[in-house]
């Protein structure tokens, strides 16, 4: 199951690895479970997107990095 | 540092999007020691790829990314020049067990070629890969294991790549668990597809075109992400940090493997198996003074010096075993009766006219042999031989019986992008429609497609092209960026490669769509390997004339046709040639009446002068003053009038250039086809220079004045660009006479031979057929139970042949040959019910007019077909043809539907029909032809609109008029093509108002267009 968010979130990271942000509570990251890039439909005008799957102190979670806007997403939730 | 082991180039075909230059320059600028080239199943970019690497100081690694049989990837690099051979072998068993599309190299076929070969374990696409995405630990290990086991200890390393795939860390995490356990070392690589990351979008599309989806669609070859480029050295070591080792071993793989590919040897075979050279120079000799003595009537001195020096070259060059093969092939065309004519510089030489491959005599013509062959040049000899169409693959299949099939293939050739294939494979993969890719497409000729916008700003009839709006700038952008990138392979037209060693060990061969075996090498890069091409040509007006000579019977006798038929110079005199060999198209046909053709010399100058080179460098309108001595010819040196003489000081050959530059500046044979090589393809400016101060000053110290010497290369200079061979011009001019002859002489027979060998020639074959009636010959129209396969011609008329209907096959001319055998057809119904022709052939033969004998109603004859083919099949329901209710179609409709599935008529032209209507002022071309000057009114149909170079570099747009009368050649300059370019490249029917135009009395009459419309 997941519950998607899609909300950018404010994340402390060292170089490109996260370590926490908060979501209504403080999420710490624990390790990165995956970590992959997609191009998007750039034909679109869509941007790069970096995705990280991670497991944190509370529960996993799939964050997007927009790269190009320096932003970060928590998609969703996963159990 | 690093060293990118795995990259792919345009070579992978629509699988790699940075050229080989930017990539390896981009390699240099990082110092990187070397690179490897690993492209799918292929070696075609290697050449270029070790010539390059090697200029900018980098060491080239010869690779390929090989798929084994069941599916899986292999990354494959040569150690050394066993390793490239193992290569070449790998993957043509690889095509042989797979398709032509796609190469499977078998298991026991690595086993058997693993020589010189280190293997990295290959992309996610692996053996190993696979089993480890599927969390099968196990069978990866035996997968390495295998590798292991096939390719020996130490040959073997299992490839990290790290391009941000979901996987990616999963699979770098038990990569490496492996390489602990077994201790097979790793390797990184990046899977390069493109030079950097804003290179992914045109790989993108490249990947559409290939999997022939759209960018919206999903397809699992398209990438996720753009992340396998050309990355730097520190990028990687930072992808890679965690396995330093994977690094590390790049440099150690660089340094084991050697520069594998054996470049500039010669490979040809010898002529008799196990004996030296020394026996091939000796038969070589025997056969030249034989041939010498059938055609010189005496051997003089000069002529056996030319002979002698010659044979010392063509021995010292060690090629002798060459001349004795394409010796030893046209022997073998002459027993069959394959009519055959050598061309290009090979004609140049005596030893070739002596040896009956060309019909060029080149002693004299006093042409230069150093164009062909020279000691300093060393390049290999290249003879080109036109074959009858029709039985060129038979001598082909001579040579391969001779030298034995793996020692012979066809050349292949690289189907390369340019503006017209670009838009329409990147609009289809950025989702235009067919109907808008057609519009898209309309008028855009052929250019590079990084030319497009230029074009479209040229071209007046594209000024409101749909190209124009901003919504398609992205699309030209791509366009530009995959211009000259090779789209596919295919079979060079005439290209053989004969090996002295098995060709497996030179290129890899894989099946073409003909079946033939070709390299993975074209003409440009197969000499580099050793390997020297005999170029075997159709030539479908060889063809023409073997189907003329048979119709016409003994009584023509080709080769002994008189060189001096005064008949035949006054049909070229006229400009009369449609049909003619070279010298149809209007350009020439208007020379012909100017330059009032009466010798043979005439003819190769005319050859050599509707090129572009002479025509704008304003040549023509000088030779044509000199030749009838309107102007005075002048030689600025006297040693130039020797060379000179002949074209009347002017400039025109090649040889001539050669041999400008050896009796005026001294230079050795090798320099002087450098100046050649310059002035034909003018590419640098700077070293036109160059070579024109080295003219200069030598020609100084050959005791010459210096502006003399300037104005001599001045000259040259003048001629750059011209590149045309005087040689070759003789060899065309030789066939070109002996058309005209049997055109003057039996042209009923040779224009349907013609007929019968389209396509072919400068026009469409309706035009064959108005110029035939304007002989005075008829054309008898399709007839169901007299016509033949092909045309047929007795000396006053020519019947049409039933092959000439739109769809018709062999299958369907052999029933109704053998139908017909048996009786002739009563009725349709009959033919229907005795034949296995399909319904929409049989339509078509009625719109021919094939059943008009039998009865005349097309219409009726097409309404009650349906009918006819229910019966036959055996319908519970039959009915009753009836054809009385129907009337005909109008003379108009059939006539356009006739044309419609024959392309001709036989009777009348559409002209006829729109004639009535036409004010009485608008002339016939037959009147228009007599008029002296003024204004004139011509209608007709357009043929062969075109836009040659010209000398002022405007726009000239020229076409010809054709009615019921014959043809008229029209000339539309810049202003007038600015205001009507849009119907003369889209009406087929025009209305011209223009002025008569004649240059000189001679001259046939052209008009120059003032006012166009359309007849619709």
């Amino acid at each position: 199951m997941s519950k998607f968010i899609n909300q950018p979130i404010e994340l402390k990271y060292v170089g490109d690895f996260p370590l926490s942000f908060s979501f209504g509570q403080n999420f710490i990251i624990q390790y990165i479970v995956k970590h992959w890039r997609e191009a998007g439909q750039w034909w679109l005008g869509e941007s790069e997107l970096f995705i990280y799957e991670v497991s944190t102190n509370l529960c996993h979670c799939e964050l997007h990095f927009l790269p190009n806007k320096n932003t970060w997403i928590l998609y969703r939730f996963t159990d | 540092m690093f060293v990118h082991l795995h990259v792919h180039s345009p070579y992978s075909f629509l699988d790699g999007a940075s050229s080989l230059e930017a990539l390896l320059n981009q390699a240099a600028h990082w110092n990187m020691s070397a690179v490897a080239l690993t492209d799918h199943s292929n070696l075609s970019g290697a050449v270029e790829f070790q010539k390059i690497a090697l200029d900018l100081g980098i060491k080239p690694i010869q690779g390929a990314e090989i798929t084994t049989e069941d599916g899986t990837h292999l990354t494959l690099l040569a150690e050394n020049k066993t390793g490239y051979i193992s290569l070449c072998r790998l993957l043509t068993e690889g095509y042989a067990h797979g398709s032509r599309h796609q190469a499977l190299v078998p298991w026991k076929s690595l086993a058997k070629h693993c020589q010189g070969l280190i293997v990295l374990s290959g992309c996610h696409h692996s053996g190993v890969a696979r089993a480890l995405l599927v969390k099968d630990y196990h069978k990866a290990k035996e997968e390495a294991l295998r590798l292991v086991e096939l390719f020996g200890v130490g040959q073997v390393y299992l490839e990290m790549i790290h391009s941000y795939l979901p996987f990616t860390k999963h699979l770098l995490g038990e990569l490496f668990k492996l390489h602990e356990e077994l201790h097979i070392p790793l390797v990184a690589t990046n899977n390069v597809h493109y030079l950097q990351k804003d290179d992914f979008h045109i790989h993108d599309l490249l990947v559409c075109t290939r999997t022939q989806t759209k960018l919206s669609e999903l397809h699992i070859e398209r990438p996720l992400n753009g992340e396998n480029y050309f990355a730097s050295p520190e990028e990687m070591a930072s992808r890679f940090a965690p396995f330093p080792s994977a690094i590390q071993n790049t440099l150690e793989i660089a340094e084991r493997c050697e520069v594998a590919l054996d470049l500039g040897r010669n490979l040809f075979p010898r002529y008799f198996p196990g004996a030296g050279p020394e026996k091939s120079i000796r038969v070589l000799h025997e056969l030249t003074w034989a041939g010498a003595k059938r055609r010189y009537k005496e051997i003089t001195v000069p002529l056996r010096e030319r002979i002698e020096h010659e044979l010392q070259i063509i021995g010292q060059l060690d090629v002798a075993d060459y001349f004795l093969a394409v010796w030893d092939l046209v022997q073998y065309a002459q027993k069959q009766n394959i009519r055959y004519a050598g061309r290009g510089s090979a004609a140049d030489s005596v030893v070739v006219y002596c040896l009956e491959i060309t019909n060029v005599d080149a002693f004299a013509r006093g042409l230069l042999f150093e164009r062909f062959l020279s000691l300093e040049r060393a390049q290999k000899p290249d003879i080109d031989i036109d074959f009858d169409a029709r039985y060129r693959d038979q001598v082909a299949d001579y040579v391969y019986k001779r030298y034995g099939p793996e020692r012979v293939a066809s050349v292949c050739t690289f189907h390369t992008y340019h503006a017209r294939s670009a838009l329409r494979d990147i609009g289809k993969a950025l989702g235009f429609s067919q109907t808008e890719l057609q519009q898209l497409t309309k008028n855009i000729t052929s250019v590079p497609s990084d030319g497009i916008r230029s074009l479209l700003n040229r071209l007046p009839e594209l000024k409101n092209h749909p190209l124009h709006q901003a919504k398609y700038a992205k699309l030209l952008d791509y366009c530009a960026a995959i211009n000259g990138f090779p789209r596919q392979i295919g079979t060079h037209l005439g290209g053989l490669v004969i090996s002295g060693v098995p060709l497996t060990t030179v290129t890899p061969l894989q099946p073409s769509a003909k079946g033939v075996l070709i390299t993975q090498f074209d003409k440009n890069t197969i000499e580099d390997l050793g390997l020297i091409k005999i170029d075997l040509l159709s030539l479908r007006t060889l063809s023409a004339v073997s189907n003329t000579v048979q119709e016409v019977g003994p009584k023509l006798q080709y080769n002994d046709i008189p060189t001096d038929d005064e008949a035949t110079y006054a049909r070229l005199q006229k400009g009369d040639t449609v049909g003619v060999f070279q010298l149809e198209s209007p350009a020439q046909r208007s020379l012909q009446s100017r330059l009032q053709t009466d010798r043979f010399e005439d003819i190769v100058a005319s050859v050599a002068l509707i090129r572009p080179g002479p025509i704008k460098g304003n040549m023509v309108d000088p030779f044509i003053a000199r030749r009838h001595g309107h102007e005075e010819v002048t030689y600025i040196h006297p040693k130039l009038e020797k060379i000179l003489a002949p074209t009347y000081g002017v400039v025109l050959y090649q040889e001539q250039v050669i041999e400008i530059a050896t009796e005026i500046a001294g230079f050795t044979p090798g320099e002087s086809d450098r100046l050649r090589k310059v002035m034909t393809k003018f590419r640098s400016q700077q070293e036109m220079e160059q070579i024109g101060e080295s003219f200069v000053t030598k020609a100084i110290a050959q005791g010459i004045e210096r502006d003399i010497a300037e104005t001599i290369f001045s000259y040259v200079v003048g001629y750059a660009g011209y590149g045309f061979c005087e040689a070759h011009a003789a060899a065309f001019a030789d066939t070109a006479y002996r058309t005209a002859y049997l055109l003057e002489h039996y042209p009923a027979q040779f224009y349907a031979a013609l007929l019968n060998q389209q396509p072919m020639g400068f026009y469409p074959p309706n035009t064959l057929c108005v110029q035939a009636r304007s002989r005075g010959i008829k054309l008898l129209p399709l007839d169901i139970n007299t016509s033949d396969v092909e045309f047929t011609a007795d000396d006053n008329s020519i019947r049409i042949g039933l092959k000439q209907v739109k769809g018709m096959e062999q299958a369907f001319l052999d029933s109704i040959l053998s139908a017909r055998s048996e009786r002739c057809f009563s009725s349709v119904q009959d033919f229907v019910y005795r034949t296995t022709i399909h319904k929409n052939v049989a339509e078509n033969l009625i719109l021919a007019g094939a059943f008009d004998v039998l009865s005349n109603n097309r219409r009726a004859l097409l309404w009650n077909l349906p009918k006819l083919y229910q019966n036959k099949q055996g319908s519970l329901f039959l009915e009753t043809p009836n054809e009385n209710h129907l009337s005909d179609f109008s003379p108009f409709d059939r006539w356009l539907r006739e044309y419609s599935v024959l392309s001709l008529t036989a009777q009348g032209h559409i002209l006829e029909f729109f004639r009535p209507r036409l004010p009485k002022s608008v002339l016939t071309t037959k009147e228009a032809e007599h008029c002296q000057e003024g204004m004139v009114e011509v209608a007709g149909l357009v043929i062969r609109p075109h836009r040659p170079p010209t000398r002022s570099g405007k726009t000239v747009v020229f076409l010809t008029l054709e009615d019921e009368h014959g043809l008229i050649d029209v000339t539309i300059f810049e202003d007038i093509y600015r205001k009507y370019a849009k119907i003369v490249f889209n009406e087929p029917l025009l209305l011209v108002t223009g002025e008569i135009s004649r240059r000189d009395p001679n001259e046939r009459a052209s008009i120059i267009a003032k006012e166009i419309r359309s007849l619709r």
